[in-house]
């Protein structure tokens, strides 16, 4: 028993939330503690700022932090000081032929910043523009990278726009029009300020236009020439992705606003102006190191009161889900239990072969919560795109086998479902870093009722036909190395068809869901589409199988490969029908998947024959 | 023995060989018609593997879906009368008795169900359903009350048919027709010809990938309806020249069923995502008249109309400078009741065969543990 309590320790040890790792500047901490869970609508959807800085930095960087900075630190330096940002070297070049073309200098991390690429891309125009002329397919490697790494400036100078209005850059040097303003004589102010002393400017013009022309003096001329200076920051292209300002309560408007469109001239009403503040005051800690005033806090709260879409409660579950990780503190606890259960068989078994289940248990706990969260923050079932149904088939996956090992007790659950969950997690890791993995979905997957039932059920089928598989696997492996071990090969055979019947109960019954679905949007009960092939591939195949065990023609052997095989027609009917790019299902897809799940095709493939020839030579001798 | 004889037979056809076989076989069918569809598209690469019942490969047959169905459809069939048993295994039992269901209900939509998209404008109406595949050739003739319309459809069509009808004294003679063609100029002069075929003539042309891209075509012979008409005329679709025959306009077009009643389309509604342009619904709020009375009705994803065995579904949209128009699809199904009370069948047969297992699993942990 004293074992399993150090297996509890440790759990608690690597739960515990690894807090925002960011940089040690008290004023970006407190700034980005205050503006973590702010709103803003981004592709549809109202999210964290939080959030918002993890998607650009995973594009741009490769990661959801810097090694100094948290993502919303780094965000709000280039919303607030653009210059120290654009030294940050933040955007990741892999491809040594991409950097050769920018004429960068190598440097180990891959890393560079906006300062160092920029000009150098400027320079490429000509290259880019004919990159882009050109079709997609036709385009080469470094072409495409460069285009992409180019939509990434371009989205990092838009978002560095955002905020312009907040930098002290306007000052007047003559004593007594600055007093008018009510700053000392070259002290900066931001447009901001000049922007609310309009009545000041005003003011002035007025006098100056009843002047001769001659009279004009260098005070009058400062003034022009600040009018001037702001007007030019004011007319450059507004950005429009940083909309942070809800529609009022009660419109029907569901458009969100830039902080940029309230200072197109128009007076600001009350709303308008708190919105405002709040952000002049988030820049004023990030820039002074002052404190934040002692009412912040509920002013944001009473700022967004009675908004739709905006809960704070949601928003700071995103943000917390964001920090913690769960998915990748539950993979770690798969690896735990995996390697336990390795040891336990190598040398030592009694207790380690527990505490790998605990550990299973941990990570499977930390799995579904991660589920759960998702689900509540996006108030969705919980698959409705790609990286979902990975998550949730690695989670069915474990918790099958979870049931099995506390039926059997045979450290055989343990193992599938530990080797199960870490690589459909490390699967779902690929997936994304695509970007903000909780995206809106079109109009006809927007369906809480069918999502919840037609996918939900195949993804409990795939879950169950890799289970199955993985049983087919161990088979194989015991029938070659264990070969005596017949009270074993006999139990699981029984599991082979046991999950099998199981598996294809849900396969057959998500595929007919599906069907009743489609027949429901698009009138038809079946049309023969790739996705909807796939799924009756795998439930073809499951009968095969089973009518083929029942004629004789398959034996033990047989269908434990036949269930290898069966991962790969899985595997395809998951991935593959993504790079048919035929029917209405595709929905994701990028190009290193294919690679990979050629490479998993052919290593089952390959393996599974082997195993089987092998076994089928064992038994005969 | 004559009796024996026949139940070696009958036991032979219930075998469950000939299904794992047929099965196989559907299998490498499905993977070849969903790898085709890149080729040919999913209309023709569906009548080609599913919709067939042979299929040539080369110069080689071999067997389409539809035989292979038909075989499982024996297997099963036999199987449920003379082999299954459903005191010793309910749960199987019931299953196939399900996938009897499904297999009758697929066999029904295949022959008895039709579909196509019916378009209105917004304020507009309309009575009939245009058909995704088949074309007709119509003879509209103008008159003071309601048009007189003859057709014929373009399904029947070849070359060397005759067309004759009491609505027309003479006759039309078919010479040529097309799947898919476009438009050239004519190189040769062919006097014989009329009308906009004394100028162009149409090139043959592969049918397309996306079927409802294709351009049908045909050239016709006219005889018996006066010196000035009888000659050669070309027709194809959407020709904006219109071609007459006499008072009467000919045309080809998609084939229409018309409806006993009517829909009118109030307002076609599309929503996006906020700051995107991704769609998050349509909608049609539509009228339904019939018989004089009007019901209003909202059709939109996952929402379709039902009403006189037809089903109308939200499918596309069509803006423009004018007024939104919506595209519904309307598909008539008599067997689209059959999956959905097969798969609770089937569902409940595995259901109750797998329980029946659970206590044999729970058998064999006791005994191991004790």
């Amino acid at each position: 028993m004293k074992y399993s309590k150090l297996v509890l320790f440790i759990t608690f040890l690597l739960a515990l939330p690894m807090g925002f790792a960011g940089s040690e500047n008290p004023s970006y901490q407190a700034a980005a503690k205050a503006s973590a869970n702010l709103p803003i609508l981004h592709e549809g959807r109202v999210k964290p700022i939080n959030t918002f800085a993890q998607v650009h930095l995973l594009a741009f960087y490769g990661k959801r932090k810097t090694e100094e900075l948290g993502a919303t630190e780094w965000l709000l330096e280039l919303l607030i000081s653009p210059e120290k940002a654009d030294n940050r070297q933040v955007f990741d070049i892999r491809n040594a032929a991409v950097s050769e073309a920018l004429n960068l200098e190598f440097n180990k991390k891959h890393k560079y910043s906006f300062n160092e690429i920029w000009p150098e891309m400027r320079k490429s125009m000509d290259f880019l523009r004919k990159a882009y002329d050109k079709p997609k397919e036709d385009r080469d490697l470094v072409e495409s990278q460069m285009l992409e790494l180019y939509s990434n400036l371009s989205r990092y100078i838009e978002i560095g726009k955002s905020l312009t209005f907040l930098q002290k850059n306007f000052g007047l040097s003559s004593e007594k029009l600055a007093s008018a303003f009510g700053i000392k004589a070259g002290e900066k102010e931001s447009l901001l300020y000049f922007h609310k002393k309009k009545d000041v400017f005003a003011s002035f013009l007025q006098q100056m236009r009843q002047k001769p022309k001659e009279e004009l003096n260098s005070e009058d001329l400062e003034i022009v020439h600040l009018a001037q200076g702001l007007d030019k920051v004011r007319k450059q292209d507004p950005p429009v992705i940083f909309q942070v300002i809800p529609p009022e309560n009660g419109s029907d408007s569901v458009e969100w606003e830039t902080l940029w469109s309230l200072l197109d001239g128009r007076e600001m009403d009350e709303r308008q102006t708190r919105y405002v503040n709040m952000w002049e005051e988030i820049a004023s800690v990030f820039t002074t190191g002052k404190n934040f005033d002692g009412t912040f806090e509920e002013s944001k709260s009473s700022i967004y009161e009675g908004v739709s879409r905006v809960k704070f409660s949601m928003l700071n579950l995103e943000v917390w889900t964001n920090k913690t990780d769960l998915f990748y503190k539950s993979v770690a606890f798969y690896i735990l239990s995996f390697l336990l259960i390795i040891i336990s068989w190598a040398i030592w078994q009694g207790p380690l072969k527990r505490a790998a289940f605990y550990s299973m248990l941990v990570g499977l706990l930390l799995h579904s919560v991660g589920i759960i969260f998702r689900m509540l923050i996006m108030g969705r079932p919980p698959v409705t795109t790609l990286y979902e149904s990975i998550i949730f088939v690695g989670f069915i996956s474990v918790l099958a086998c979870a049931i099995y090992e506390l039926m059997r007790k045979n450290s055989l659950g343990t193992f599938s479902g530990a080797s199960l969950g870490a690589m459909l997690h490390f699967v779902g890791f690929g997936y994304a870093s695509d970007g903000d993995t909780m995206g809106m979905l079109v109009a006809v997957l927007d369906s809480n009722f069918w999502l919840a039932t037609h996918v939900v059920t195949i993804a409990i089928g795939y879950g169950c036909a890799f289970v199955a598989g993985f049983v087919g696997h161990l088979y194989l492996f015991f029938r070659i190395f264990k070969p005596k071990g017949t009270e074993r090969l006999k139990a699981l055979t029984k599991n082979m068809y046991n999950t099998s019947l199981v598996a294809l109960f849900f396969t057959l019954f998500g595929t007919i869901l599906g069907g009743i679905w489609a027949d429901q949007s698009w009138g038809r009960f079946w049309g023969w589409d790739p996705k909807e092939n796939g799924a009756l591939l795998i439930v073809l195949w499951f009968l095969i199988l089973m009518h083929g065990r029942i004629s004789g023609i398959i034996k033990e052997n047989g269908f434990a490969f036949g269930l290898i095989i069966n991962n790969i027609i899985v595997a395809l009917a998951w991935f593959g029908v993504n790079l048919l790019n035929v029917g209405l299902h595709s929905y994701g897809f990028t190009e290193s998947i294919a690679m990979n799940l050629v490479m998993f095709c052919g290593g089952e493939f390959i393996l599974g024959l082997i195993a089987y020839s092998f076994a089928r030579w064992k038994s005969v001798t | 023995m004559e009796k024996k004889e026949r139940n070696k037979w009958l036991l032979l056809l219930a075998d469950p060989v000939i299904f794992f076989y047929s099965c196989s076989w559907l299998m490498v069918l499905v993977i070849a018609g969903t790898l085709a569809q890149r080729e040919l598209g999913l209309y023709m690469a569906q009548q080609k593997y599913f919709a067939s019942w042979f299929f040539f490969t080369g110069p080689v047959p071999l067997p389409g879906g539809r035989i292979t169905m038909a075989i499982i459809f024996i297997n099963l069939v036999v199987y449920l009368l003379i082999k299954s048993s459903f005191k010793k295994t309910p749960g199987i039992f019931i299953a196939h008795i399900g996938a009897l269901l499904l297999l009758l209900g697929g066999f029904l939509t295949a022959y008895f169900s039709s579909e196509g998209t019916m378009v209105i404008q917004e304020g507009d109406s309309s009575q009939y359903v245009s058909d995704y595949h088949s074309r007709e050739l119509v003879l509209i003739n103008p008159s003071q009350e309601e048009d007189e319309v003859t057709s014929f459809s373009m399904g029947w069509l070849s070359a060397g048919e005759t067309l004759k009808h009491e609505t027309f004294q003479g006759e039309i003679k078919i010479l040529e027709t097309y799947t898919n063609c476009d438009v050239v100029q004519r190189t040769d002069s062919d006097p014989s010809f009329k009308g906009f075929g004394q100028r162009f003539q149409a090139r043959e042309l592969p049918d397309d990938k996306s079927h409802e891209r294709n351009m049908f075509g045909l050239v016709m012979a006219v005889s018996g309806f006066g010196d000035s008409i009888d000659g050669k005329y070309l027709l194809v679709e959407y020709m904006n020249e219109p071609t007459f025959l006499g008072a009467a306009q000919c045309v080809i077009r998609k084939e229409r069923t018309y409806l006993p009643f009517e829909i009118e389309l109030l307002d076609f509604e599309k929503k996006l995502h906020p700051g995107t342009n991704m769609p998050k619904s349509y909608k049609s709020v539509v009228n339904l008249l019939e018989d004089g009375q009007s019901r209003r009705v909202v059709i939109q994803m996952n929402e379709p109309l039902r009403h006189h065995g037809y089903t109308f579904f939200q499918s596309s949209f069509i803006e423009g400078r004018g007024p939104d128009s919506t595209v519904l699809s309307a598909v008539k199904n008599y067997g689209r009741q059959f999956p959905y009370i097969s798969s609770i069948i089937m569902c409940i047969g595995l259901l109750i065969h797998l329980i029946q297992l659970v206590p044999g699993l729970m058998k064999r942990n006791e005994e191991k543990e004790g």
